[in-house]
C-alpha cells in the first residue's frame, strides 16, 4: 500500500520531496480549475483531490492531511486570498472532507470504494462551506436552499474523481491491480 | 453488460449507503424548513404601513393609493391583489402570496402586500463594523 514509503529508513529530503511533489501537483491542478469557465462559481469538479485521495492511498492519512492542508495555503496565497473569507471557505471544505475521508479511510476499505470515499467527502466539503459561509453573511436559512442542486452535483464529481483517482493509481503501478485499490 | 461490469470495477456495495445518506442529507432542507404559512400581511404604500391583517381573516380590503382605489382579497391565508388602478395591472397578475417574505407590488401606486411571518421583525439585514 505505502510503496512510496517501504524503505523505513527513508531520507527525510526524499520524503519532503514527495510531499512536495504531491503539493504541487494538487495547486496545480486546483488553480487551473479556478480559471476554467464554470457557469456557476461553485460548480467545481474538486480534480484536485485527486491527488489527495491518491496521496491517502499513497502517502498515508497524515501526509495527505499535509498535502492539503498546505494546498489551500499556498492557493489562497497566490490567489491573493489569504485570509478572506474564500480562504476560509476553502479551508473548512478542505477540513472536513479530509476528516470524513481519513475515517471512512481504513475502517472500510473492502466495503467502500475510493470512489464512494470520494462523494462522502466531496459533500462534506460542500456542506462545510455551505454552513462556514451562512454563517459568515448572516443567511443560515437562504444559504441552505442551496444544498439540494450542490449534492446532486457532487455525488457525479465525486464518483468521477475517485473513478479517476483508481485509474491513475492503477497505470501508475502504485497497486497491482484495480481491485487492490478496492480490497487492501 | 458493459455498464454493469464498470460499476462492478469501480465501486463497492457500500457506495450505495454512502449515495443514499449524501442524498438524503442534501436534501434535507426541503422537508426541515417548510418555509411556513405567513402570519400577517401587511399593505405598504409609499413606504407607509397602512395596514397590517392577519392572515387567518377572509376579507377584501380597499385601499386608496395615488391613482385610485386598489382592492386586495384575504382570503385561505393567501392574499392577492383583486382590482387595480394601475395601467398595466401586473400586481392583479402576480397571483396569490402565502409565505412568509413573499410579497406583491404595484409599483405606480407605490403600493406593496408583504406576508410576514412569526420572526420579529429586523431593522437590519446585516450590520458591518
Amino acid at each position: 500500500m505505502m510503496q512510496f514509503y517501504d524503505d523505513k529508513n527513508i531520507s527525510r529530503a526524499r520524503k519532503i520531496s514527495y510531499l512536495a511533489l504531491f503539493t504541487a501537483l494538487a495547486l496545480v491542478i486546483w488553480m487551473v480549475e479556478e480559471f476554467f469557465p464554470k457557469p456557476v462559481p461553485w460548480l467545481k469538479p474538486g480534480f484536485s483531490y485527486i491527488v489527495i485521495i491518491a496521496a491517502m492511498e499513497v502517502l498515508g492519512l497524515f501526509d495527505a492531511f499535509v498535502v492539503a492542508i498546505v494546498r489551500v495555503i499556498i492557493g489562497s496565497l497566490l490567489f491573493g486570498r489569504l485570509f478572506s473569507p474564500s480562504f476560509l471557505l476553502s479551508i473548512s471544505g478542505t477540513v472536513s472532507a479530509l476528516v470524513v475521508m481519513s475515517l471512512l479511510f481504513p475502517l472500510r476499505k473492502k466495503y467502500l470504494s475510493l470512489a464512494g470515499i470520494s462523494i462522502a467527502g466531496a459533500f462534506a466539503h460542500i456542506s462545510a462551506q455551505i454552513f462556514v459561509a451562512g454563517a459568515l453573511f448572516y443567511r443560515p436559512d437562504a444559504v441552505l436552499w442551496l444544498l439540494p442542486p450542490m449534492t446532486i452535483w457532487t455525488i457525479f464529481a465525486g464518483a468521477i474523481v475517485g473513478i479517476i483517482t483508481i485509474i491513475i493509481l492503477e497505470k501508475f503501478k502504485a497497486v497491482k491491480k484495480v481491485s487492490d485499490v478496492n480490497r487492501v | 453488460m458493459e455498464v454493469k461490469k464498470f460499476f462492478r470495477k469501480y465501486f463497492r456495495p457500500c457506495d450505495l449507503i454512502v449515495v443514499a445518506v449524501v442524498l438524503a442529507a442534501g436534501f434535507s432542507p426541503v422537508y426541515v424548513h417548510s418555509g411556513g404559512k405567513a402570519k400577517k400581511f401587511s399593505i405598504i404604500v409609499g413606504g407607509i404601513e397602512k395596514i397590517s391583517i392577519p392572515a387567518d381573516a377572509d376579507t377584501i380590503i380597499t385601499i386608496s393609493a395615488p391613482l385610485g382605489p386598489v382592492k386586495i382579497e384575504i382570503a385561505d391565508g393567501k392574499a392577492r391583489v383583486v382590482e387595480s388602478s394601475c395601467p398595466h395591472k401586473i400586481c392583479v397578475r402576480s397571483g396569490a402570496i402565502s409565505r412568509p417574505g413573499q410579497a406583491i407590488a404595484c409599483v405606480p401606486n407605490r403600493l406593496m402586500v408583504i406576508a410576514k411571518g412569526s420572526e420579529e421583525k429586523e431593522k437590519y439585514d446585516a450590520i458591518l463594523r
